[in-house]
């Protein structure tokens, strides 16, 4: 039997109450509505590998992450990180402990450090929180050797955050994640908010990084040509369901979802000016009120009726009719 | 690593010469030195503020201590020697001569006094809820905004006179001189904390959702820790602002009170209960004992409410 995987995220799901205030419903007469953020995403990530989430704005792609981390409850489903549950309550003990293990990088390196404080002193927030090392002298030595290791000066450590460039606080907001020695690091977009030029340099340091210490990323990303750069697995997520799960270059060159295909056809690339190509139709459908059966029935070129009446389940990593039907065929084949 | 050993270990702590570098590199002391109206109102604040602290000191007659009175000085007009002690009358005296201009001194340290007293009081009470409901959300949010919108909807003078009405009716009346301060500033404190609670909540919705609080929460810091050490820093701007425009409102509010009779005894005399005591004259002639101290009491709040005017404008990123 193969050992456990790291992660394990089975029938994850979140709901959230957008129902109208009380007084409004009343009145009006509405029902309660619910918005299905995630439901029913279940994957797993080995440890060392970067496991990619993939999808449209909307997607659940960052629900999935915070619910991950433990920053948002769940509303169903389950997570194990470390054979440590991070949503049953009986296991709050270990999951402190699990917690020092576990960082995460943010969308907006803008956001995600508290502008009042210096750089050094939000390095060494997570050290003082987890006590990794005692003594001032020696945080501030650890502060220091983190600075280096993301590539700036220590002495960077005096400045306050405004005083950087959106790459060299996303170094920063990297520095931190290490600082507790975590050994799972959950990315939100870390790059979407950056140049494109500071973009490869920052995911170069965390490859990097990974290498060195031997991290596990869950990477959530929209731009496939930085997950192709980075993942070792790609899942690709639509409105709150996973519809594909692969190897991340069987995903490329093999795309078998038709919402892959038409992601990864809609990449911009020179090398494919000419060919024939699935044009993106629509858009994401309202999450409130989703289509029927397969919620992306409406965008397919392959949906037939079962799509519209029946949702799929993941088979061989991919949830799709016309795949298990073999209907695919029918699609022009990128690439 | 090695080259730790070559550079001097960065330090944690801000020395004063750091504090002072930022302050002086800061976009608020830029602003401050372009506009002559916050330089101004700076002035006359601090000189208000100084004579009142240094009142023992500056006054030339310890306008309050009865021993130092002279009947005979009563109602000499401004600029005049009295005909008892032949002191020199800059402001004029009242009916028991007392000095006008000495007693301005300890009125408005009285008035300073409270309106500071009562400022930090609603402060700290009004930042403290903001902070529980902005953070926590919930039930607790809807109890104390509840609170704080009915009390929004009375004039704050109204809830410092019910407080004070309560407060009367609580203390036995051979105290009333000894609490009165005590009494007057949680009146006016309590009336004025709804204003900060409802900025601070709404400052922290804002800073509550930002990555860096999520970062925190990931390190298992308190909710407390993260209110405190991550999410006031960033929301005291705009309280700095609503403090400095409450503190003239509170001195009005005192004097308010004073005036009607309810604030601060005549042996304790803040600017209100100076001009109340001047009201009486008014039509006979006596006009400089209203005049002055209504006249300093306009100038402070004036001054002050510059101020806070232009903390307001400098802060406001929008504005620049």
């Amino acid at each position: 039997m193969s050992p456990r995987p790291y992660v394990e995220v089975t029938d994850l799901k979140k709901v959230f109450d957008v129902s109208k205030p009380w007084l409004n419903r009343v009145i009006e007469r509405s029902p309660k509505q619910i918005l299905k953020a995630v439901d029913g995403v279940s994957f797993d990530i080995r440890k060392g590998e970067t496991f990619a989430l993939v999808g449209e704005s909307g997607s659940g792609k960052s629900t999935v992450a915070k619910m991950v981390v433990g920053l948002l409850g769940v509303s169903g489903g389950e997570v194990t990180i470390d054979n440590i549950s991070m949503t049953d309550p009986a296991q709050r003990a270990q999951r402190a402990r699990l917690r020092r293990k576990m960082q995460m990088i943010f969308q907006d390196p803008y956001a995600s450090l508290n502008p009042r404080w210096r750089v050094d002193r939000i390095i060494a927030e997570p050290i003082r929180a987890f006590n990794v090392v005692e003594g001032e002298a020696n945080i501030v030595a650890r502060v220091g050797e983190l600075l280096t290791l993301v590539g700036l000066h220590p002495d960077d450590g005096r400045k306050f955050p405004h005083e950087f460039s959106g790459g060299q606080r996303q170094r920063v907001a990297i520095a931190r994640a290490l600082a507790s020695n975590a050994d799972f690091i959950v990315c939100d977009e870390p790059t979407s908010a950056l140049d494109v030029s500071v973009q490869a340099q920052i995911l170069n340091l965390m490859r990097d990084l990974q290498e060195k210490f031997g991290l596990t990323y869950l990477f959530i990303s929209h731009n496939l040509a930085v997950v192709r750069h980075m993942a070792t697995r790609i899942g690709v997520m639509y409105l709150g369901r996973l519809v594909e799960v692969s190897e991340a270059k069987q995903m490329f060159s093999h795309p078998r979802h038709p919402y892959t295909r038409m992601l990864l056809d809609a990449v911009p690339d020179l090398a494919m000016s000419g060919r024939a190509r699935i044009p993106v139709a629509g858009e994401i459908p309202n999450p409130i009120n989703p289509p029927s059966g397969c919620t992306f029935h409406p965008r397919c070129p392959l949906a037939n009726e079962r799509c519209r009446a029946e949702n799929p389940l993941p088979i061989n990593g991919v949830a799709c009719h016309a795949v298990v039907e073999g209907r695919t065929l029918l699609m022009p084949v990128p690439a | 690593m090695s080259h730790l050993a070559a550079t001097p270990p960065p330090r944690l702590k801000l020395t004063l010469k750091d504090r002072v570098a930022i302050w002086r590199d800061s976009d608020l002391w830029l602003s401050f030195k372009a506009s002559p109206v916050a330089i101004l109102s700076t002035a006359v604040t601090l000189l208000i503020v100084i004579a009142a602290i240094f009142a023992d000191v500056l006054a030339p007659q310890n306008a309050f201590d009865p021993v130092a009175l002279n009947l005979l000085d009563g109602f000499a007009h401004p600029m005049e020697r009295g005909m008892g002690s032949s002191m020199l009358f800059v402001m004029g005296s009242d009916e028991q001569g007392r000095d006008i201009f000495s007693a301005l001194f300890y009125g408005t340290r009285l008035s300073l006094l409270v309106g500071v007293a009562s400022v930090i009081f609603s402060m700290v009470l009004g930042i403290g809820l903001g902070l529980i409901a902005g953070y926590r959300g919930g039930k607790i949010e809807m109890l104390i905004m509840r609170v704080a919108d009915i009390q929004l909807s009375f004039p704050a003078i109204l809830i410092a006179l019910l407080i004070f009405g309560v407060a009367r009716g609580l203390i036995p009346p051979q105290q009333y001189e000894t609490t009165a301060v005590f009494v007057i500033i949680i009146a006016i404190g309590l009336s004025n904390w709804a204003q900060h609670a409802r900025t601070v909540r709404a400052s922290t919705l804002v800073e509550r959702n930002k990555e860096y609080v999520q970062a925190a929460r990931l390190m298992g810091i308190s909710g407390f820790g993260i209110m405190a050490r991550h999410v006031l820093p960033n929301v005291m701007g705009p309280v700095l602002v609503i403090a400095t425009i409450n503190l003239a409102l509170a001195i009005i509010e005192e004097a308010t009170l004073s005036f009607l009779g309810v604030g601060l005894p005549i042996t304790q005399p803040s600017l209100g209960t100076l001009i109340r005591s001047g009201q009486k004259y008014l039509l006979s002639g006596e006009w400089w004992i209203l005049l002055f101290p209504a006249m300093i009491l306009v100038i402070l709040a004036l001054a002050i409410n510059l101020l806070g005017d232009w903390l307001r404008d400098a802060l406001n990123p929008k504005l620049r």
